[in-house]
């Protein structure tokens, strides 16, 4: 039974479904030392794409879509020097909701020495769609944590772009017990959410965020160079090393975008702690991705000796 | 409004205060080299855009907030420092946003052992994380750190998460240049014991040093209501962007003002809605406006900071 608006909630309501999960490091490898799911939310037998001992892991969604009144908790604690590649199976879809907003909160716990990257499919909003999303992460200093998010608009029976009601993603990381990085986006396409200072005419947003100790200001140069962020719009296929990440070239090629030759519109800056943001605009799920692998792929290559993401799904 | 607080406002917001306001464009200079902004009518539409996003979800706000705990500050002068006295006042500024902001729902509202977190502005309250599980447990202790940040008073608070939620770098260090001028300002011309504080806390490392808190409390300082704070900022904040672009373009002084004339209109809208605002919407981010921001770092020829 539903408690009543003002009454203190001890149990909360039945949730759509939950995933906990704790890494530990053992003998080289990254294992799921507690496992605990119940109701729409688990996750594949983790794979070891290389020798690394980094498992991916895909974390699935049963019910194939979010709909109104639907939460969702996922919880991943990482013990010192545990690493894992955290994605999901298909893109997230969130339908209409007329029951109210979908939610979901995705908990991280980065131990001493530990790295996550959330790399999930794209969160695609559909008409009369309200989604809020709350990641909290709490870090050690020495932790390394990317987190990846693609938003879009889903096909509306009008034809017209961008009839959701709300997306609202809201980021909080704790470094070592103190607020370091506070990232919200908020989409209200009635309310000025397409914009031209908010998303341009584009209708996917790309976001990456990395705290990490080895992401100085030279890293952060280096990476704005790899990416060709620092060339003038739309001249990144010649403006930097393209036999390093072709997939960006293919998306400033525009060879995969429907709108032919509109390079997709990038920057990465500094956080106040070790770290960088990156925001790309672009108009494909692909060409967004591009970027944002890139950038991943990069520091895979440059800090851990570690082959490019191959998220490909089973 | 007195007299004194009148002149008081006046000078606070005289584009002639060296800030160093005449130096930054927010990322307007981005949109200049790229052409997108080029005359009258596109830098009107720009400013338009910049007051309904980051001036109003970020800036107004920071100032509202700032402000409130600078008065319920005042009210209590007797009891011991500035800064005690706004942690007290910690509760009823969140209340205060719990009365304007929408709901956040009685379904979040429980907060797991593993992740109590006390700050307000921090705390996902999801009653997922307080179910009782047996096959999970959480050990690792950077979490229970998180519970320190309630020992923040709440204007350290807000100067660090507006540390944490200006991401662009320019925007970051604009507001730590102008905040950290402007303090030493107003320790001679807008001394109040709640400028002195904040200004305390920034020499000792403690706090950054925003633009938009030390502008809050030094016109707080002034005798100057939150309502009248978040439009003179909003307004004069406008202003120098506008002075900026005449020159940058160039437009003409004319077309300057006329372009000013036309943001007037827009500005008490834009301090209604920051005072509606949901606070878990503060510092929601204009992701083009951004990455024009963040652009602007290599641009090639600039006349601005950022």
């Amino acid at each position: 039974m539903r408690s009543g608006p003002g009454e203190p909630t001890t149990a909360g309501p039945r949730l759509t479904g939950q995933l906990r999960l704790g890494l530990e490091l053992r003998a080289g490898r990254t294992v799921a030392a507690r496992q605990f799911h119940e109701g729409a939310l688990r996750v594949l037998r983790a794979l070891y794409p290389d020798g690394t001992g980094q498992p991916m892991l895909t974390v699935v969604n049963p019910g194939g879509g979010y709909l109104g009144g639907d939460t969702y908790a996922t919880e991943v604690a990482l013990g010192p020097g545990a690493s894992a590649l955290l994605t999901t199976q298909s893109a997230t879809k969130v339908y209409r909701t007329p029951q109210g907003p979908a939610r979901a909160v995705l908990r991280l716990s980065l131990g001493p020495g530990s790295r996550l990257e959330s790399v999930p499919d794209a969160l695609i909003a559909y008409r009369g769609a309200a989604y809020r999303q709350d990641t909290e992460v709490a870090m050690a200093p020495d932790a390394s944590l990317a987190l990846a998010d693609v938003v879009t608009h889903g096909w509306s029976p009008d034809g017209e772009p961008f009839r959701f009601d709300e997306v609202f993603l809201r980021t909080r990381v704790a470094v070592d017990g103190r607020l370091a990085v506070a990232d919200n986006l908020v989409v209200r396409p009635a309310d000025g959410g397409t914009a031209r200072l908010m998303l341009a005419g584009r209708s996917h947003l790309g976001s990456l965020l990395v705290v990490d100790p080895r992401a100085d200001d030279a890293a952060v140069a280096a990476l704005r160079s790899h990416l060709g962020i620092d060339a003038a719009p739309g001249a990144g296929a010649t403006a930097h090393d393209g036999a390093r990440s072709p997939r960006v070239v293919a998306a400033h090629d525009g060879a995969r975008s429907p709108r032919r030759g509109t390079a997709p519109l990038a920057g990465i800056t500094r956080l106040a702690v070790p770290g960088f943001a990156l925001r790309v605009l672009a108009d494909s799920t692909q060409s967004a991705e591009a970027v944002l692998h890139a950038a991943l792929n990069w520091m895979r290559s440059a800090w851990h000796g570690q082959g490019p993401l191959d998220t490909r799904k089973p | 409004m007195s007299h004194t607080s009148l002149s008081g406002l006046l000078q606070l917001t005289d584009s002639a205060l060296p800030t160093g306001a005449f130096s930054h464009s927010f990322g307007l200079e981005a949109y200049l080299e790229s052409g997108e902004v080029h005359d009258e009518a596109t830098l009107l539409a720009w400013l338009e855009g910049f007051l309904a996003t980051q001036l109003t979800h970020t800036d107004a706000v920071a100032v509202r907030r700032a402000a409130r705990l600078a008065e319920m500050g005042a009210c209590d002068a007797e009891v011991g420092s500035c800064a005690a006295e706004m942690g007290s006042c910690d509760a009823e500024v969140g209340a205060c946003d719990a009365e304007v902001g929408s709901p956040v729902g009685p379904d979040l509202a429980v907060r797991g052992p593993q992740f109590a977190v006390q700050d307000p502005h921090f705390a996902v309250r999801g009653p997922h994380f307080a179910l009782p599980n047996p096959h999970f447990a959480i050990q690792n202790p950077h979490l229970g750190d998180l519970d320190d940040a309630a020992g923040l008073d709440a204007l350290r608070a807000l100067d660090v998460e507006l540390t944490a939620l200006l991401v662009p770098a320019q925007i970051r260090q604009a507001s730590l240049r102008m905040g950290r001028r402007l303090l030493e300002i107003a320790a001679e011309n807008f001394a109040s014991d709640a400028v002195a504080s904040y200004a305390a806390d920034v020499a000792a490392g403690t706090c950054a040093g925003h633009y938009p808190i030390a502008f809050a409390l030094a016109g707080a300082g002034q005798g100057i209501d939150e309502e009248t704070l978040v439009e003179a900022y909003l307004y004069s904040t406008l202003t120098s962007l506008t002075q900026n672009a005449v020159r940058a373009i160039p437009l003409g002084q004319l077309a300057g003002q006329r372009v000013l004339g036309g943001l007037r209109a827009h500005v008490p809208a834009a301090v209604v809605r920051s005072r509606a605002a949901d606070p878990r919407h503060f510092g929601a981010a204009a992701p083009a406006l951004e990455i024009h921001q963040m652009r602007h770092e290599h641009q090639r020829a600039r006349m601005f900071a950022s």
